[in-house]
């Protein structure tokens, strides 16, 4: 993280997402509220490159939308490239305590399912330690928002797949009283921008064997009026589901479809779990790429090396400050945070796995206000600044059009290696 | 009432008292160094001829401040870890400056990193689960001949 002057403006952003461009659409908003959300049709089934086509009558299969009838019109202002899923959470033990949730930020930069107190209807078990003090957690991201709430056990329904009994987080700014470093925490759906998040990304723990050992500003125990830093054993920290599938846990796989230059009102995919366990998730002629325990790995921009980067579907662009030489022109005003060349550019990078070798691919930067100003919500070629001092280059979701993306689970092993890994 | 926590010090490091807040003394608030948990302090004097690092090891991650050499204050801090630290801790006086202006922030939706840049301090934050990164910066104190963007 270096700071830079000449970057004071990714603050401003929303204002042209809120207001539309000045210069080009006086009237018209491009992110105005969503249309009155009529129901997606079911998304028609395209087989995928080096793989069968999924079907959502398979155990295994769930139904992402990008901005599409899995998302809440509501909370969707302002924000493209959002990919929802929903979920099925009951009571545990139950079968018929259970609520369909939907408007989850489906995340391979997080783990673990996360939702809005406001937004959950059945009751669930606060998950307690040994003092009988409720484990909670302040769960912290990149932008600087933050989720405070309890631990609580539910029993989760991916797709057709059997419940599996985890604990995920009840975000829940006002539970007991915030930790200091919780301070500001999100406050529900409207402020996020979403019901929750289903993190399913390559570790099986949000926090994992340094949690167990030392108490952090992570994991706090609580009673009823104030709370303190705690170790929490795996068991009872939050987890991703997919890896307590029976069947189907070392990983997943994300099938985006294409979508035109121009983007499209929405898109519709499919997330399928496991990694070579079944004939819908095994793949031949995909590279892996090796991530570390950090969950990251490199990228390589004209001689730059990108050290800590990460392919993450929870982030809406592709974010990534360009090399000085390569130079890509950025937009004016208070959409400087965003590249605007004048027509849409090509690039060609390279990923780099741990202890692997470099593997080229390009990827499209279109000018954004003329993607702001379509209308559109699906875009492959939405790609803002990233961090200044050039560390890492986020994969977000326009990497993931027209592309299987494999997510193999930390620890676990599949026909295509050993987690952590990506391939695709 | 501030009490003084002896760091546990690297050999090859100098000792030196904590402290934790952006723009005060160097050797005033040890006082901080127990609400933000830590354990071990290394001081760094090598890195820039302008100013200290001084690199603050809890069990959440790590807190590194820049001092101004010779002029004894805390210019900037940036941080590593599993959360973003304190913030109304390491800020400070400028704590409120900060809130008012990230409360003032319209959300953008999306996004990995961010800034907030308020009167007498800016925030930068990045990273995902697991490896949160951020930096926060007086740049009036800024020592002359110090870029913005070696301090990381």
């Amino acid at each position: 993280m270096r700071f830079n002057k000449t970057i004071p403006l990714l603050i401003s952003l929303i204002l042209l997402l809120a207001l539309g461009s000045s210069c080009k659409t006086p009237a018209a908003s491009p992110y105005d509220p969503l249309p009155t959300a009529s129901p997606t049709p079911s998304p028609t089934p395209w087989v995928p490159a080096n793989l069968s086509p999924p079907s959502l009558t398979d155990t295994n299969v769930m139904q992402v939308t990008v901005n599409g009838s899995l998302c809440n019109s509501a909370t969707s202002v302002s924000y493209p490239n959002k990919p929802c899923v929903s979920v099925t959470v009951c009571t545990p033990g139950s079968t018929t305590s259970c609520q369909v949730i939907n408007d989850l930020l489906l995340d391979t930069g997080s783990y673990g399912l996360r939702v809005f107190k406001s937004a959950l209807t059945v009751p669930l078990t606060k998950v307690t330690d040994s003092n009988s003090k409720t484990i909670t957690e302040c769960a912290t991201f990149g932008d600087g928002s933050k989720d405070w709430g309890p631990v609580e056990l539910a029993d989760v329904k991916l797709g057709n797949e059997n419940a599996v009994t985890v604990p995920i987080q009840v975000m829940d700014s006002t539970f007991v009283g915030e930790a200091a470093n919780c301070a500001l925490s999100d406050t529900g759906p409207s402020a996020a921008g979403f019901n929750g998040i289903l993190g399913v990304g390559l570790q099986a723990y949000d926090c994992g064997i340094t949690c167990v050992t030392r108490a952090t500003t992570l994991y706090y125990a609580c009673g009823t009026t104030t709370c303190a830093s705690s170790t929490v054993p795996l068991a009872n920290q939050v987890q991703n589901p997919v890896a307590l599938l029976p069947l189907d846990n070392n990983g997943l796989i994300l099938e985006l479809p294409s979508v035109a230059d121009q983007g499209a009102a929405s898109a519709s995919g499919f997330m399928v779990l496991g990694i070579g366990t079944r004939t819908n998730n095994s793949a031949s002629g995909v590279t892996t790429f090796p991530a570390n325990q950090s969950a990251e790995f490199s990228s390589v921009w004209s001689g730059v090396t990108y050290s800590k980067s990460f392919i993450d579907s929870g982030s809406n662009a592709i974010y990534a400050t360009s090399p000085a030489a390569v130079n890509v022109a950025t937009c004016a005003g208070s959409s400087a945070g965003w590249y605007c060349p004048t027509s849409q550019v090509t690039y060609n990078v390279a990923n780099v796995g741990v202890n692997g070798p470099p593997v080229a691919l390009s990827f499209n930067i279109a000018n954004f206000l003329t993607l702001a100003n379509s209308g559109n919500y699906a875009f492959n070629n939405l790609v803002g600044l990233g961090d200044a001092g050039r560390a890492s280059f986020d994969w977000g979701l326009p990497f993931f059009f027209n592309k299987n993306v494999f997510v193999g689970i930390n620890g676990t092993s599949s026909n295509l290696g050993l987690g952590p890994y990506w391939a695709y | 009432m501030k009490a003084v926590i002896l760091a546990i010090v690297f050999a090859a490091l100098l000792p030196t008292s904590a402290h934790a807040t952006l723009g005060e003394a160097e050797d005033s608030i040890a006082y901080d160094q127990t609400k933000l948990a830590i354990h071990t302090v290394r001081r760094n004097s090598r890195v820039h001829s302008a100013f200290v690092v001084h690199e603050l090891v809890s069990d959440s991650g790590v807190i590194r401040e820049y001092v101004a050499t010779g002029r004894n204050v805390i210019f900037a801090a940036c941080w590593n870890g599993l959360t973003h630290p304190n913030f109304e801790t390491l800020f400070g006086s400028r704590y409120s400056d900060y809130k008012i202006t990230v409360q003032n922030q319209p959300r953008i939706f999306g996004r990995r990193f961010n800034s907030v840049l308020a009167n007498s301090i800016q925030v930068k934050t990045s990273g995902h689960m697991g490896n949160i990164q951020g930096c926060a910066l007086d740049s009036s104190l800024l020592p002359s001949g110090v870029q913005e963007d070696e301090i990381q």
